[in-house]
């Protein structure tokens, strides 16, 4: 372990390096009394920062801020001689373990209060490893499931004469493949609030055009927009319904099918979500009775859900094109 | 699930599935004969994987990666290595990026998320297929035209 203790002072300094030395014998001391020496030391990150309150060019607030930088999660004690409950409160605020007042006779203090800074450090690093692990280990077991739920629409499809009956069964496994998609760049973005939309997007074209066997050409035009999840589960199966929707019913002219896809903000408080294709036939724009409009029951379910507002137009014509316009709610560009 | 398309103009791959559940393993191998190829056994071990590989010909092999008793599938992978073959894939629930950097260490033609895409499993085949014959072009891709992503 590197141990830096940065104090102006070299009396003190020299006294908590001795203290350190003796609670940490395989310990490296460095020893940090003006700003190179502090550069110096700060070239491989310490395990253990004991730093004064003000130093003759920086205070311990501004060396604790460069130590997280190079180590985050590095255990610091302060050691000054400014002792005062408000600097205590303040010390402990910005993040350091302990607040030792400075005299030789503090010396067992500050070897108690570093010590147990150490083991606390340890502790929260080994939490955090056992955390990343169970989150490893249900993602495995999320992803599994879902594989087998996805295996299981398929089987059940396969065993279901009427053609009807068996394309819807194939449409629920297309849904749950496009949120399994979704689930699976969420846990890559490595953020579990938000995933990016965009790239999931471009995924999810290229996962349905490969089931597709006309050669359709997509155009995608996305901005790489982080979403909240809340917002992106909805437009996720919305996206993968109007898709679905435009390769199964569009007819398209042949070896010249186009499927258009744009995501993009179009002012400060909204975002558009555009699907076009440029096939002709009827097209549902509304959802129909009974259960033959199913995906844009759905549709129109969750564009109400997110706020958002759907319009239909013929753009590109022959051929349908989609608008969902959604409120950003205050989501940073 | 749907027309995966079919393996026209090829010798169809015999494929070996190691995968420990048994049902994950029926949907591949679905997928894998949907594409035109043929699944030649189904191992939930390593050492299965092992009777089978020298039971009779494999061209190729797709590799689950946490396998109950001892070995996984990054293991059998640098085995196969070793034997000089055949090519194999990974199918893997596992979002680990260090054990996907243990399965890129070994490698394999492609390594899928579960759950898997279906087409995306059919291209790998198509690009073993066509490694397989020498690089001859095919007639059937597995992955979509692109034009442009912003």
């Amino acid at each position: 372990m590197r141990i830096l203790i940065a104090d102006d002072d070299p009396d003190f300094r020299g006294l908590a390096a001795r203290a350190m030395r003796r609670e940490f014998p395989e310990a490296e001391i460095l020893e940090a009394g003006d700003p190179a020496t502090l550069d110096q030391a700060l070239r491989a990150p310490p395990g253990l920062l004991v730093s004064d309150l003000e130093l003759n060019w920086t205070t311990g607030f501004e060396i604790l801020e460069r130590v997280r930088t190079v180590a985050p999660g590095c255990p610091a004690v302060m050691f000054t001689g400014t002792g005062s409950e408000e600097v205590a409160v303040r010390a402990i605020k910005a993040g350091f373990d302990d607040y030792v007042v400075k005299s030789a006779r503090q010396l067992q203090r500050l070897a108690a209060a570093t010590r147990a800074a150490v083991t606390r450090a340890e502790t929260r690093r080994g939490l955090e490893e056992n955390r990343d692990l169970l989150t490893q280990e249900l993602y495995h077991r999320l992803h599994n499931n879902l594989q087998l739920v996805v295996g299981l629409i398929s089987f059940t499809a396969r065993a279901i004469e009427d053609a009807d009956a068996r394309t819807k069964l194939q449409d629920l496994g297309r849904r749950v493949q496009s949120l399994s998609l979704l689930q699976e760049r969420l846990y890559r973005g490595g953020d579990f609030r938000r995933v990016d939309f965009a790239d999931f997007l471009g995924q999810l074209v290229d996962d349905l055009l490969g089931l597709d066997s006309r050669g359709v050409k997509a155009s995608v035009e996305v901005e790489a927009t982080p979403l909240p999840v809340d917002l992106a589960v909805p437009l996720a199966l919305v996206a993968n319904e109007l898709m679905t929707n435009s390769l199964q019913h569009a007819r398209f002219p042949e070896d010249e099918g186009r499927l258009g896809v744009r995501f993009h903000r179009i002012d400060a408080e909204r975002f558009r979500l555009e699907i076009s294709d440029n096939g002709s036939g009827e097209r549902p724009a509304e959802p129909k009775g009974g259960s033959g409009g199913l995906g844009m029951r759905l549709v129109h379910r969750l564009v109400q859900q997110v706020g958002g507002e759907m319009e239909t137009g013929g753009a590109s014509a022959p051929g349908t094109t989609w608008r969902i316009t959604v409120p950003t709610r205050g989501i940073a560009p | 699930m749907a027309d995966h398309g079919s393996n026209t103009g090829h010798r169809p791959l015999k494929v070996l599935v190691v995968e420990d559940e048994l049902l994950i393993a029926d949907y591949l191998g679905q997928v894998i004969e949907d594409a035109g190829h043929e699944v030649v056994g189904i191992a939930p071990t390593v050492a299965a994987a092992l009777r089978l590989l020298d039971g009779g010909p494999v061209d190729l092999v797709s590799l689950d990666v946490k396998l109950p008793g001892g070995a996984d599938g990054v293991d059998l992978a640098g085995m196969l290595r070793a034997r000089g073959g055949p090519p194999f894939l990974f199918v893997t629930g596992s979002g680990d990026p260090a054990f996907r950097a243990r399965c890129e260490a070994t490698g394999p033609l492609a390594i899928l998320q579960k759950p898997l895409n279906p087409a995306a499993l059919t291209a790998v085949l198509a690009s073993a297929c066509r490694g397989a014959e020498g690089g001859r072009e095919s007639g059937q891709s597995g992955s979509p035209a692109r034009d442009s992503r912003g």
